[in-house]
């Protein structure tokens, strides 16, 4: 029987060494990951946001905010994502602003401008870092860009599903500690979904406190043509415990919109959200 | 009580168990086999709220703001560089700053110079960074640096003191433990459960807060890297309850297994000297270890941990389960060597002895069940376990002992000299101490009334003491004046005026409603006002403040181009919200800190010098009223934090005290007039157990010892174990007394037989709580030698007050027998 079990082994090994090497199909860690920030999230997009931010109680505050975002390739910068951010609710911070240059060339600062409506005041503020709360949330800025591929060893760790989807699960551990510093995560692992390479789920340590963060997209729809999640969940844990979660829907989504360059100027961030 | 009846059902008792030794033997070690497998479940808790029952309204106020807002101690690191602004101290700083959070566990933040938040406006641009993000390489920077860090308001007294020779690094630690917390990659999704059941559910589990165990990696992680950076250049100290806690531990860990060998150790001399037997030896240190061990394990299993009060256990179960076997084997081995039959000595001995020894057990139960009620979490533990220990002391000197003297062969001693002097019950009158108890009996008889009234003399004083006594709580206090922790304490409190908080949570009733600058205004107003807190001698000058106002103060003056002028909260609630929300969006977290997710409840930190808790008591007070008024209904606030919980400790041990003293007091009085048979004698036998009490008390007054969570034990402990002498001195009194009518002769007898046993318990008993006076610890060294003391009058009571009142009831010549 033993022999038999590892001449059976031996044909399993030697069938699976060649099948590999004769598909090319399989992608690596690193071409997933390519084909994650290739994959078009619409250039220019309008959308409501939602945010529902939710304490260790169950208690819940509700934020709603309207954004324009713009993708361009600028011949100096490289691609630069501009985006305009008003919010809408609760009523004390109403039409308080965020004007935000995200450059993808590496090195290059965002630059974020602030207006507050009570202090007629707009104040650019000074920030390299992107570990930091985006909105007050659980989100932080780097979740919300695709990050810089040079600064991680991506590893495929294996394949599984998500809510019935083939995923590819992917370990990403940044290169350097300023890496590290400026988005606040040791390291992460990603879920991303095999036919439209969206990130459906992640999980991130973050460099503090010991603890971790569940991005979970709970409604995906295909809009425009365009893979948009409507519903995302960010949960920051310490042990089993959860600490806080927050909550986006987005809706009111449209693509293709012609939005102006004057749409992300100083300027347009003091008139306010209309 | 029909004293001859209980007697013969003693007496039954030891033939049925001889009969059923080989029945009853392997069931008791099997029992206790499966009692003691519960001792690995055994943990300590040195915390300082762990002084209080579980749910004490105080501790679960102080719970719930753990819960919103982490843990409030915090480990202090104080530095004394010859110059902080250099370069060589700047490097240092910031490599220990960064080891610190590399190497300690379990940690929530370490703040310094190095990562405070800095806020300031510079032209049209904010900035909210860390103040030392860019190191200063320069002169000029760190002459920049030095500007920034002393004249920013929020650093002063937290993180460099107000003349800018110290700086201090505050290590904030998590709340929760994460022992037994793992976690699986997908089993952190929480899709598998309904979104609001699942938020539901967190919010009604309970979590276990940081273990001593895991305060004590802390702790230990912070000092080893203090060692290693520390030099004379470079002196530096480490304070914070944390570190305190970590330090109790240690030394109560160091004591107890000190004083446990130490007490094993005085026994075993005592038994050998008194018995020159290996069974005297071995068998009674058998049956009071096992007894000690049962307590433990029936601590484990009961999940009570061991705490500061609950460390005398040991010693105490092992002085007081040793004289039930000293009281059994004296009068054993004498009949034994007297008659040579075993059993028949065994069914003697628990005849002669059986009442007395469950009656002293009951008595010194009952002394420390007395605390079980107690308000004090960690003292009624102490009664309830104490109390146990001293029935399974019981237990096994009726169970074990018998059995063991039955089924091993001992050998029959013949002593001519002794046996030619000893009488029937094989007394004898020679030896030293018999001369010495002769002159007691006489003294006591001859001169009754001096003795009763030298007593009473002594009763006057001792009240006279007792009315100067004073309650206090100050763990501080229990470590020797030069303890580092506790000049680590002290420094601090002198150079940064505080190192313990007190918190108080102020809310406002709705969701949002701090964004209500008139509220804002309040707490700010409070904030500023909190400088001076109580009165007279427990006034005390608060240091460090920490509030919402702080972050709004900064991030006001920074958008308004860092003018002084407008280092104000705003008026405008549409500008509160805007600032905080511009706050949340710097890249800090430290609003979290400071409100809860609601913006409905503001939390302003107080750092206050340690004190005594009685101080407190007057200052937590003090910062209520203040609070009520500052809001005038807008808002309520509520005080919480450590300190509440050392006010809260002292609150409970002083109605403790009084509870569990009169429980005591009315119980055992209640044992005594059943065994003496007589209300009026069973009242005035208690004269000789409540005078040594109340004479020590009177020494704590005169002397002034304070009363505290030991101190306080002191009575009904002592009560519980001098009332076993009166206990056996009574017993035997009566039943001589009933034999030949004579009281002198009555007297004579019951200290020769019974008095020789209570000396020799008296000095094993006050021994094992002397030896508590080795201890550094202050706390221990008063209860131990005070205790002691006690023992020592009790022992005099019944040698010399007991046989003066009994001469003066009965009279001193021979009458008829009474019934």
């Amino acid at each position: 029987m033993k022999v038999f079990n590892k001449s059976i082994q031996g044909v399993v090994i030697i069938t699976a060494l060649l099948f590999s090497n004769l598909s090319t199909a399989a992608p690596t860690a690193r071409e997933i990951m390519e084909a994650v920030n290739a994959r078009d999230d619409g250039d220019n997009a309008i959308m409501q946001m939602e945010m529902r931010l939710v304490d260790k109680q169950g208690k819940q505050r509700v934020r709603k905010m309207k954004r324009w975002a713009k993708d361009q390739i600028d011949e100096q910068q490289g691609e630069v994502s501009r985006s305009l951010l008003f919010f809408l609710e609760p009523t004390d911070v109403k039409n308080t602003g965020f004007l935000t240059y995200d450059y993808d060339a590496p090195g290059k600062d965002d630059d974020q401008w602030l207006y507050l409506p009570a202090l007629r005041k707009t104040k650019r503020i000074a920030n390299d870092d992107k570990s930091g709360s985006f909105m007050g949330s659980d989100f932080n800025y780097s979740d919300m860009t695709d990050p810089d591929l040079d600064d991680y060893s991506f590893t495929l760790m294996k394949e599984s599903e998500v809510r019935g989807h083939p995923v590819w699960q992917i370990k990403a551990v940044p290169k350097s500690k300023e890496t590290i510093e400026e988005t606040g995560y040791k390291q992460s692992v990603l879920f991303v979904r095999q036919d439209n390479h969206v990130v459906v789920r992640g999980v991130r340590w973050l460099e503090k406190r010991g603890r971790l963060r569940y991005l979970d997209v709970k409604k995906l729809e295909q809009i425009d043509g365009i893979w948009t999640p409507l519903e995302t969940t960010m949960t920051t844990k310490q042990g089993k415990k959860r600490v806080h979660k927050t909550v986006i829907h987005y809706s009111n989504v449209r693509y293709g919109a012609d939005l102006p360059e004057g749409m992300f100027t100083v300027r347009r961030l003091e008139k306010g959200a209309e | 009580m029909n004293r001859a009846a209980i007697e013969r059902a003693f007496v039954s008792y030891a033939e049925w168990l001889i009969q059923w030794r080989w029945g009853v033997l392997p069931l008791l070690l099997l029992l206790s086999a499966l009692l003691l497998s519960n001792l690995s479940k055994i943990t300590i808790d040195t915390s300082n709220e762990g002084f209080l029952h579980a749910d004490d309204p105080i501790l679960l106020d102080y719970n719930r703001f753990r819960e919103q807002f982490g843990r409030e101690e915090v480990v202090l690191i104080a530095l004394r560089p010859p110059e902080i602004f250099s370069e060589s101290f700047l490097t240092t700083l910031k490599q220990l700053h960064n080891d610190l959070e590399e190497q300690v566990p379990h940690l929530d933040e370490v703040t310094s110079l190095v990562n405070v938040r800095y806020t300031i406006g510079r032209e049209d641009e904010l900035v909210v960074e860390d103040l030392m993000k860019a190191f200063p390489n320069s002169p000029e920077g760190r002459k920049a640096l030095q500007q920034a860090a002393l004249s920013h308001p929020f650093y002063r007294d937290l993180l460099i003191s107000e003349k800018g020779d110290v700086a201090t690094i505050v290590i904030e630690t998590q709340a929760f433990s994460q022992q037994s917390e793992e976690n699986e990659l997908e089993a952190g999704f929480d899709d598998a459960v309904d979104d609001s059941s699942a938020d539901a559910d967190s919010a009604t589990e309970t979590r276990t807060f940081l273990t001593d165990e895991e305060n004590g990696e802390v702790v230990a992680a912070v000092m080893a890297l203090v060692e290693q950076y520390q030099s004379e250049a470079f002196p530096m100290e480490v304070a914070g309850s944390p570190v305190v806690m970590e330090h109790l531990k240690k030394s109560m860990q160091n004591d107890m297994r000190q004083f446990t060998v130490t007490m094993v150790g005085i026994i075993f001399a005592f038994l050998f000297v008194m018995f020159r037997r290996l069974s005297g030896v071995l068998f009674p240190l058998l049956v009071v270890i096992l007894s000690l061990l049962a307590t433990i394990a029936l601590m484990g299993w009961s999940g009570v941990p061991l705490k500061l009060p609950t460390q005398i256990l040991p010693s105490f179960i092992l002085a007081v389960g040793i004289g039930d076997s000293v009281h059994i084997l004296s009068i054993f081995y004498r009949r034994y060597d007297h008659t040579g039959d075993k059993n028949e000595a065994i069914r003697y001995t628990l005849g002669h002895s059986g009442l007395a020894v469950v009656l002293t057990s009951l008595t010194t139960a009952a002394g420390l069940f007395s605390f079980s009620t107690a308000e004090l979490g960690a003292v009624a533990e102490l009664g309830t376990f104490g109390g146990a220990g001293a029935l399974f002391a019981m237990t096994y000197s009726l169970l074990l002992l018998p059995l063991l003297l039955s089924i091993f062969p001992l050998k029959q001693r013949f002593n001519a000299t002794l046996q030619a002097k000893a009488d029937h019950e094989g007394n004898s009158h020679s030896s030293p101490l018999d001369r010495l108890l002769d002159r007691a009996v006489h003294y006591a008889t001859n001169h009754a009334t001096s003795v009763v009234f030298i007593s009473a003399l002594l009763f006057v004083f001792a009240v006279a003491g007792i009315t100067q006594i004073n309650f206090k709580h100050d763990v501080m206090k229990w470590f020797p004046a030069d303890e580092p922790v506790r000049l680590a304490t002290e420094h601090i409190d002198r150079d940064l005026n505080g190192s313990i908080s007190v918190e108080v949570l102020i809310n406002s009733g709705e969701e949002n409603g701090l964004y209500n600058p008139t509220l804002i205004a309040s707490l700010a107003k409070l904030q500023d006002s909190l400088e001076q807190l109580g009165e007279g001698d427990a006034q005390l000058q608060a240091g460090k403040r920490i509030s919402v106002v702080d972050v709004l103060r900064e991030t006001n003056q920074a958008l308004n181009e860092n003018r002084a002028s407008h280092y104000t909260v705003p008026t405008d609630r549409q500008l509160v919200a805007q600032e905080l929300l511009l706050f949340e969006n710097s890249g800090s977290d430290d609003l979290e800190n400071m409100v809860d997710s609601q913006l409905q409840t503001a939390r302003l930190t107080l750092r206050l010098p340690w004190r005594e808790a009685g101080d407190y008591t007057t200052v937590v007070d003090d910062i209520q009223q203040r609070v009520n008024a500052a809001f005038d209904g807008e808002a309520e606030g509520r005080v919480t934090g450590l300190m509440m919980i050392f006010a809260r400790t002292l609150d409970a041990m002083m109605s403790s005290i009084a509870k569990s003293y009169t429980i005591a007091v009315f119980v055992i009085t209640l044992m005594m007039v059943l065994l003496v048979g007589h209300i009026r004698l069973g009242l005035i036998s208690m004269i000789p157990n409540l005078l040594p009490i109340t004479i020590v008390l009177g020494v704590m007054g005169l002397w002034g010892l304070p009363l505290d969570a030991f101190t306080m034990l002191i009575g009904s402990i002592a009560l519980g174990l001098a009332v076993d002498d009166t206990v056996h001195f009574m017993h035997n009194f009566q039943r001589y007394y009933r034999q030949t009518g004579d009281t002198v002769e009555a007297i004579t007898h019951t200290l020769h037989t019974a008095g020789r046993a209570m000396v020799i318990t008296t000095i094993v008993l006050s021994l094992g709580f002397l030896i508590f006076m080795r201890s550094e610890m202050n706390n221990l060294l008063n209860f131990g030698g005070l205790t002691g003391l006690a023992i020592v009058l009790a022992l005099m009571a019944d040698l010399l007050l007991a046989p003066a009142l009994m001469t003066l009831i009965f009279g001193k010549g021979k009458r008829e027998v009474y019934s």
